[in-house]
């Protein structure tokens, strides 16, 4: 059990709002209706702050991670789970979870953003990961919302705030 | 014109009561496309109206006209999931009003019709509230998460700027399941639209809009008289002069929006919007530019 401490919000910082980070999108235009609110998946946000493992619970297989080359930073949409770090600690989704208020605005979406995590609030930095058979959670830096941190320090430190938590975490490549 | 006949079951308990109808028991049974139309016309449906207008669009299509399309009415779930333990009729599409009067929001009746109608079809339901924001949290629930892909949301009226309404959506995905071509709508603006290598339904205008605006694609529709087809949508994409960096050894399409490090990247080629369309496929040029990268 682990909440942030000095050293970690020492590096992660600033809170920055969703799109701070990205080159193209703003919070002012680019957030659809169904992408505020997470009132409707408290209960299928885990609190990396208290246990390891959310609910439900998916591993890759050697199999999986191999032939969706998620080590080498893609994903595996039926196991992939989407990850903020907030001003207190890490939460986790499965980004399959329904949010059928979203699909009214992207049909082919139906699913939960990272926006949904935080209820649209200010977040330190986010991403995707997947737990695997081989005991490894892949941890990269996918999301437009929360993403692309500015430096490799901060990536170091969200990874390493994993670790403090409990999760084996690595970081997957990326190309910024 | 392929055909491709499907079922389209309407639930609805607020359909309009014709005398002559009730005198002969129509509303106890499956109500025929003929009848549905009927009422359609001939009646004021009040705060029904979209759903009224639903109705004639999709009987006066020439897939319906062609036999393409059985659209079938039932007053109650129960009557459906009945035809359908029957084994008389199965639906492809469902379209599921939430409002039973003996069933208000939140009711076990409701949502458990639902789960049983998800559970023993492979249609896919639109269901479809006065109160979709009340109930999007039941929707949302455990219980209908090996579903998700089985069935949608829809506010009744529901209106969004430049791009489909409630009842456009549901029309055009009943069109476009039941023929290659037909006439769909996106802000009552008429679209022909035909089936093509780039586009497998009329829904896909919506990744032309998310990849180049809505604003620009509702200009280049006006080019292009509202006319979809694979040359139009050759137009579209080469207008729009975008393009995507791809790294063939390492199979990754990379946004050139993104402030990548050029050494991570290397070494790659540009490929016009259309080019990743052709070899790729129009979801991944959207997932690319989305994400940043893509790995193919």
């Amino acid at each position: 059990m682990a909440a942030l401490d000095q050293n970690h919000i020492l590096v992660l910082s600033p809170l920055i709002n969703p799109f701070d980070r990205s080159p193209t999108k703003k919070l002012a235009t680019h957030l659809l209706k169904g992408e505020t609110h997470n009132d409707e998946f408290l209960e299928s946000i885990h609190d990396g702050i208290n246990n390891h493992n959310p609910q439900p619970y998916y591993e890759l297989t050697v199999e999986e991670l191999n032939t969706n080359r998620v080590a080498e930073g893609s994903k595996f949409f039926p196991k992939c789970y989407l990850w903020v770090i907030d001003d207190t600690s890490i939460k986790i989704i499965l980004e399959s979870t329904p949010n059928t208020k979203r699909g009214e605005e992207l049909p082919n979406k139906p699913f939960v953003c990272h926006t949904n995590i935080t209820g649209c609030k200010p977040a330190y930095i986010g991403g995707e990961l997947h737990f695997c058979e081989n005991g490894i959670m892949y941890v990269n830096f996918s999301s437009d919302r929360y993403g692309r941190p500015e430096t490799q320090e901060k990536k170091q430190m969200a990874i390493q705030y994993m670790r403090d938590v409990g999760y084996n975490a690595v970081i997957t490549p990326d190309f910024f | 014109m392929e055909s491709r006949p499907i079922n389209v079951f309407l639930l609805d308990d607020e359909f309009p009561l014709d005398d002559e109808f009730r005198r002969n028991g129509v509303y106890n049974s499956a109500i025929s496309t003929e009848d549905l139309y009927h009422l359609a016309v001939n009646f004021d449906w009040g705060s029904l109206s979209d759903l009224q207008q639903l109705i004639k669009k999709i009987v006066t299509s020439e897939a319906c006209k062609m036999g393409n399309i059985n659209l079938v009415g039932f007053s109650t779930p129960t009557q459906a999931l009945s035809e359908i333990a029957k084994g008389i009729m199965f639906p492809n599409v469902i379209i599921y009003d939430w409002e039973y009067l003996n069933a208000p929001i939140y009711s076990d009746n409701a949502k458990s019709w639902l789960l049983e109608l998800l559970k023993n079809s492979n249609a896919f339901i639109f269901v479809y509230s006065k109160k979709s924001e009340d109930i999007s949290r039941l929707l949302n629930g455990k219980e209908f998460m090996e579903f998700s892909n089985n069935f949608q949301l829809f506010h009744k009226g529901g209106k969004r700027e430049a791009s489909f309404s409630s009842e456009e959506f549901i029309h055009q995905y009943i069109i476009s399941a039941a023929s290659r071509s037909g006439e769909v709508s996106i802000n009552d603006i008429p679209i022909q639209f035909t089936q093509n290598q780039y586009l497998e339904t009329a829904a896909d205008l919506l990744y032309l809009q998310r990849i180049l605006g809505k604003e620009y694609v509702l200009d280049e529709l006006k080019k292009i008289n509202f006319f979809i087809d694979a040359a139009s949508v050759e137009k579209i994409l080469n207008d729009s002069e975008g393009f995507i960096l791809y790294n063939e050894e390492k199979k990754v399409l990379f946004s050139p929006l993104e402030n990548f490090d050029e050494e991570k990247i290397k070494p790659y080629i540009k490929l016009s919007y259309l080019d990743v369309v052709k070899q790729f496929k129009i979801s991944k040029l959207e997932d690319t530019l989305e994400r940043g990268f893509l790995f193919i």
